[in-house]
């Protein structure tokens, strides 16, 4: 598990939207365990940016996807380990798996209904849809990178964001260069978790983890 | 060495961690260096609205009810008549209790949506299909999970028989099956579920002659799942009312 302690920071994230900041709190227990209140107390907390990255994904039909976000993520509240990440972190990864997947049924309904779209533009639709899946692996990332350690979290910016390289990050801040490389590797490795977290486990019920 | 999970790279120490070639360890974390590179991509909150958390809300309650009332009699369909028992009457629990009060809600929504439908549906009682087939309701079914697309049910009688015609564009998941409903809910808000038997396509679903049918008057397709639990899994993906 995790180094949990050192991922509680209340003070962390200033410029991203606070996924992070309740984590570990009571609502996120609550929520596992399946107390009424407890949904529309994260939906009143975390709504707004589910539906804010819904429309960014699917636009139009992000109500819809939000919808869906919350019902398959209390459907499959068992599955929320508060331990592993705060509850707005997994309803990211959940945003992410069902707005691709609203994009993929849509164009699979296109594809049915329209034979010459497929002929003209056929070819251009799975690249729409992976590039929308970057944008939200980018979304869940930047979401993920939040809820790692101050330290770590800020080497990672300075390796990625700034393109530093480590040494010039070792300079800046004055750690052993292994210390530097070790941070950025535990971040790595701490934002796949995120990542596969969203494409796995996000779905309630189908499984299905094949658009990636 | 493996770094599958993370309690497998947590317990990691340093030296192990840094021993990892860049080769080695980019292969454990891949597209993450190249996604991060392109730079943060901040989420804008948008405030809900009041529509969204109703709809949620509406198929919380419902599901929960459908999760946690038994169906002691929920068989396919084709069995001897009589056997089709209206669910057992249970004392009104704190959990009834709880079910009523949100069923109020639903009921409400329930009769906007039927409003609704009323206003877009053709004149369906002067349909007529073949020589003898009369429609005599029908629902368009809500889609309430992707794996569904489309439904639309008819509620036809002919030769004295009642049956759905059922229209819909549906999967189950791998290694499981849809099955059909007919769905009751009484003044005090708890449902009676009628299984039709596994959704195996389009087609024409019977219902059993012994059946209040007017009563039942919500079609549902569920996901179930082959652990020999017959009642409702709570899983809808296509739901209606029917209206005449």
């Amino acid at each position: 598990m995790p180094n949990v302690a050192t991922l509680i920071r209340p003070e962390a994230a200033p410029e991203v939207y606070p996924v992070g900041r309740e984590f570990m709190t009571t609502l996120d227990h609550r929520f596992a365990a399946g107390d009424d209140a407890a949904l529309r107390e994260a939906f009143d907390l975390h709504g707004p940016l589910v539906l804010g990255m819904a429309r960014k994904l699917v636009g139009a039909d992000a109500e819809d996807v939000a919808q869906q976000v919350f019902l398959a993520a209390w459907k499959a509240r068992e599955r929320f380990d508060a331990e592993r990440g705060p509850l707005g972190a997994w309803l990211v990864g959940i945003t992410r798996f069902k707005s691709i997947d609203h994009l993929r049924a849509k164009s699979r309904q296109l594809r049915t209904v329209d034979d010459e779209f497929i002929e003209r533009s056929g070819a251009d639709e799975p690249h729409e849809e992976s590039l929308a899946a970057r944008l939200a692996d980018r979304m869940v990332l930047t979401q993920a990178l939040a809820t790692l350690p101050d330290e770590r979290r800020q080497i990672v910016k300075m390796s990625f964001y700034d393109g530093l390289t480590h040494s010039e990050i070792s300079e800046k801040t004055g750690m052993p260069l292994g210390t530097i490389k070790s941070h950025v590797r535990r971040g790595l490795l701490a934002l796949r978790d995120h990542l596969s977290e969203g494409r796995t486990e996000a779905d309630g019920w189908e499984g299905d983890d094949a658009f990636v | 060495m493996r770094l599958s999970d993370s309690s497998s790279w947590s317990e990691l120490s340093d030296e192990q961690l840094l021993a990892l070639s860049d080769d080695e360890f980019d292969a454990t974390v891949p597209d993450i260096a190249d996604l991060l590179s392109l730079g943060p991509v901040d989420i804008v909150p948008e405030e809900p609205p009041a529509s969204l958390w109703a709809a949620i809300a509406l198929e919380v309650g419902l599901d929960a009810i459908l999760s946690a009332v038994p169906t002691p009699d929920a068989e396919p369909l084709y069995r001897p008549l009589g056997e089709v028992q209206p669910m057992e009457r249970r004392a009104p629990g704190p959990a009834a209790i709880k079910a009523s009060s949100r069923w109020g809600g639903r009921t409400a929504a329930i009769t906007l949506v039927a409003a609704c439908l009323l206003l877009v549906l053709v004149p369906l009682g002067l349909s007529r299909r073949g020589g003898n087939t009369e429609i005599l309701a029908a629902a368009n079914l809500e889609v309430l999970d992707p794996s569904a697309t489309s439904g639309h049910v008819d509620l036809v009688v002919k030769d004295s028989t009642e049956s759905l015609e059922l229209d819909y564009a549906a999967t189950a998941p791998a290694d499981e099956y849809l099955e059909l409903w007919l769905l009751a809910v009484d003044d005090a808000g708890e449902i009676e579920t009628l299984s039709l038997g596994r959704a195996e396509g389009s087609g024409s679903y019977e219902i059993p002659a012994d059946v209040d049918r007017s009563r039942f008057n919500i079609v549902d397709i569920s996901i179930e799942a082959n652990d020999g639990d017959e009642s409702h899994s709570g899983r809808s993906i296509l739901r209606g009312q029917l209206v005449s």
